[in-house]
């Protein structure tokens, strides 16, 4: 497309400047040729001029487009290219306008010589040198007239040199003799009968024949009879020549005189028409040299314009031997500089990111509270455990003093005074023991704090709640003696039971009625109680059982319908009401465990409210993001809720307000919360019951 | 834009140039075509300044084009005036002179002309057609501009076509 706009302008500027040939002429004349083409040419002219303005008007709309949405080099292109016509166009201007001065200075100039009266005199002289031919040849041919044999007299006078035709005519214009210098004259021309009448009115004429090649003095002499004697004398040849020259010359510069405007005219459009081409070239080179010279630098400027954007990959071109060839060398090289510190930039961005993002799940995992302050003692942040510890959110204490955490949570004032006085004094790492009171209770707190290195700053303070760590170890030391128990208890307890149904077998029906019904009741008891011991060795066993979770994607959604149902279709008492999130993720974990631990908690409730039925509200929602996010599975009941003598140990094993069960439902609901890495924790919510809510890592 | 330039700029000049192929015509009092041969009487009035051009010796040439039966026949009359005997001459395409001490009676001489036409049938089957203008193109190049650009200059009747003479007429 561009080559073909460039072909249409070159031809177009071609065919102008022959238009321009062909209006300055030829030779020695100016002004039009006529050939076949002109015509055509003049059409394809016009049309050129028409197409270049507007190709002109195109680029200069383009270009105030350009400039006015701001396209990089667009002023600086308006301006070089204002420069340059600036510099061109005046002196176009001024050798156009002193051209036609001084051509028309110079052509009033030439006639301003009174050249045309001496060619008029000279006129006048050759007029009067030929009416004296004329009236010479008039006398002669009228001595002819008075002769008596005119035959005669006509043979004598052809002799002259200088006579060139003597003709009789009759009244009708027929020959009656004739005599000629030409031997290849054939018959004399009758004059016409205007020059007859002329010729008898005047009684004779002699007029000049400017004959091309032959000019001559026609004398017409009436004769008796209405004839006519018609006579042609040749001028003397220096004479004709002399009156033809004087006579072209008279004429050419009569006409010349004559054409002085109209020349001035055609002088005045080749020199528009020349001027035209002129500045229509300067126009369309300015273009194209401003468009070449500012081409790189609006490359570049463009270029340097989405590199600001960030598109670092973003390269110009480069012009091989010259500055801007060299400055775009070196916007290139830097260009790769940027995006090869981008890519390292982003490269060590997206490693420090997974380096937090573990971090942050290891800090969320960890039982322990991990809290960390600024260089200026300000909360950057706090795990999970810590939250739950302090009983707060890290939003609501990010970016709070220490004095002012302590003025925002009056219960944690303690905590911040006792860690005032370690980071005051600049030790490195120190280790503080804190005893905070939550719901009427005291938390002992054991805090380990570190200062971060420069140039981050700040520390780190890691606690435990040492309560929670005791409960642990005896958690632990359940375990032992649970298995021990479960070992050394299950074993006797099948002999005692066939032992005790052997006694009732044998002896039953010896015994008088009295004795019977107490071996009866003794062995009844008997079994009995080895069944409930058992039960009880059974939830031993399995309280202190190694976990042997087979992890698979489960539906935690549709686990909880699913035993949900299972109850309300065995005509169970309990009343669910489910608040679960729709669309959750699969969660990896042991579905039998987690039915399990489901199912306890709902007993739980159960008994805590028989024999009047309970109502069970299941929540489940996903909370946390990417390496946080996590399952948060709530279980609450309308029961009378968790004595607060027990509420901190309700997971420990063999703590239990109820008469009936094991005490150990709690704390095998505990064991595989924590199998699956997740959390638990036991309130009594504001409306009234008992609540449990777990946390299960999603990742 | 760009196209509707050039469309405005091609009609302009064509306007232009339509406009000044007839911008003066000369009238036709007579057309008579008989025994293969046209006779024409015309109605040529020259403007001042053409009188003018005639008076400073610039000769002016018409141009009588015939067409009948496909083919075309060009004959031209020149009239010019000769400075040494002040009489104005007319000469035809064949080399005949004919001169005329008055401008009127060269002009009535180039008025009425009658141009043979040996190759067209008698009676043809289309009316011939002929066009008489001062030919232009045989100005002094000087004179081809204005001439091209002012009115006065552009003598034509155009092409016309001969009225048939009745049979036997």
């Amino acid at each position: 497309m561009i080559w073909f706009r460039r072909g249409l302008i070159g031809l177009a500027l071609m065919l102008l400047f022959a238009f321009a040939l062909l209006l300055s002429g030829s030779g020695n004349e100016i002004g039009p040729g006529f050939t076949p083409y002109a015509r055509w040419l003049t059409i394809a002219a016009g049309i050129s001029v028409g197409l270049l303005v507007s190709l002109l008007i195109e680029r200069g709309l383009s270009l105030w487009a350009d400039l006015r949405r701001g396209a990089p080099g667009s002023g600086l292109r308006i301006r070089l290219l204002a420069f340059l016509l600036a510099l061109a166009l005046p002196p176009w201007l001024l050798l156009f306008g002193f051209s036609l001065r001084l051509i028309d200075a110079a052509m009033d100039s030439w006639f301003q010589v009174d050249v045309n009266s001496a060619l008029e005199a000279a006129l006048d002289v050759a007029r009067e040198a030929l009416d004296s031919e004329s009236q010479q040849a008039l006398a002669a041919v009228r001595s002819l007239r008075n002769e008596d044999d005119l035959a005669a007299a006509l043979l004598r006078e052809i002799e002259k040199p200088s006579v060139m035709e003597l003709s009789e005519f009759d009244a009708d214009g027929r020959v009656l003799d004739t005599q000629s210098a030409d031997s290849a004259f054939l018959l004399p021309q009758a004059p016409a009968a205007t020059l007859r009448a002329r010729a008898r009115d005047a009684d004779g004429l002699a007029e000049l024949r400017p004959a091309p090649g032959r000019p001559h003095i026609l004398v017409l002499l009436p004769l008796p009879n209405e004839r006519l004697l018609q006579a042609r004398y040749a001028l003397r040849s220096d004479w004709s020549e002399q009156s033809q020259r004087i006579e072209q010359y008279a004429a050419e510069f009569q006409r010349i005189t004559f054409l002085r405007e109209a020349l001035k005219t055609t002088i005045w459009l080749v020199l528009g028409v020349v001027m035209l081409l002129g500045l229509l070239l300067t126009f369309f080179l300015a273009f194209a040299v401003t468009r070449r010279l500012i081409a790189p630098i609006s490359e570049l400027i463009d270029a340097a314009q989405r590199i600001g954007g960030g598109d670092l990959y973003v390269r110009v071109s480069e012009r091989k031997g010259s500055e801007l060839g060299a400055l775009g060398s070196a916007f290139n090289r830097m260009g790769v500089d940027l995006s090869d510190a981008q890519q390292k930039l982003a490269l060590a961005v997206q490693t420090a990111e997974a380096e937090r993002a573990s971090l942050a799940a290891v800090q969320q995992r960890m039982s322990s509270g991990v809290l960390t302050l600024d260089r200026n003692q300000c909360v950057l942040g706090m795990n999970g455990a810590a939250a739950e510890m302090l009983g707060l959110s890290t939003q609501e204490i990010h970016g709070l003093s220490l004095d002012q955490l302590g003025a925002h949570a009056p219960e944690l004032s303690p905590l911040c005074a006792a860690l005032r006085v370690p980071i005051a004094t600049g030790n490195a790492e120190f280790k503080i023991e804190v005893a905070l009171r939550r719901s009427e209770a005291q938390v002992p707190l054991l805090l380990r704090g570190a200062r971060l290195p420069e140039p981050i700053g700040g520390c780190v303070i890691v606690f435990d709640d040492l309560g929670e760590v005791g409960r642990a170890q005896r958690e632990t030391a359940w375990r032992e003696v649970a298995r021990r128990l479960a070992h050394e208890i299950k074993n006797p307890l099948t002999p005692i039971q066939l032992a005790a149904e052997r006694l009732r077998r044998r002896y039953l029906g010896k015994l008088p009625e009295d004795d019977r019904d107490v071996l009866d009741r003794a062995t009844n008891t008997i079994v009995a109680q080895v069944e409930a011991l058992k039960t009880m060795v059974n939830a031993f066993s399995e309280y202190a059982q190694a976990p042997q979770l087979v992890l698979k994607p489960t539906n935690l959604e549709l686990l909880i319908k699913e035993i949900t149902q299972l109850y309300e279709s065995a005509g169970s008492s309990v009343q669910f009401e489910l608040l679960l999130q729709a669309d959750l993720p699969l969660l990896r974990a042991d579905a039998g465990r987690l039915r399990q631990l489901l199912h306890n908690l709902i007993r739980n409730s159960e008994e805590a409210k028989a024999p009047e039925p309970v109502r069970v509200t299941i929540g489940l929602r996903q909370i946390g993001e990417a390496a946080a996010a996590s399952f948060e599975w709530s279980v609450s009941d309308d029961g009378p809720g968790l004595p607060p003598e027990l509420q901190s140990r309700v997971f420990e094993p063999y703590v239990s307000s109820k008469p009936k069960g094991t005490g150990l439902g709690l704390a095998i609901v505990k064991r595989i919360v924590e199998e699956h890495g997740g959390q638990i924790r036991a309130e009594n919510p504001p409306e009234g019951g008992a609540r449990f809510r777990i946390r299960l890592p999603l990742n | 834009m760009t196209l509707r330039a050039i469309a405005a700029a091609l009609t302009c000049l064509l306007s232009f140039l339509g406009a000044a192929a007839y911008g003066n015509p000369i009238g036709v009092r007579e057309a008579t075509w008989r025994a293969q041969e046209l006779s024409l009487v015309f109605d040529l009035r020259l403007a001042p300044r053409l009188i003018a051009a005639v008076e400073a010796h610039v000769a002016l040439s018409f141009l009588l084009s015939v067409e009948c039966a496909g083919q075309r026949n060009d004959q031209r009359w020149v009239l010019y005036l000769a400075p040494l005997t002040r009489r104005y001459r007319v000469t035809d395409g064949f080399g005949n002179a004919r001169e005329f001490p008055l401008r009127s009676e060269a002009l009535a001489s180039i008025e009425r002309v009658v141009t043979p036409m040996p190759g067209c049938p008698e009676p043809p089957a289309q009316p011939p057609t002929f066009r008489y203008r001062l030919n232009l193109a045989e100005l002094p190049s000087a004179l081809r501009v204005p001439a091209l650009l002012q009115d006065e200059w552009q003598l034509d009747t155009g092409w016309q076509r001969v009225q048939q003479q009745p049979a036997g007429s």
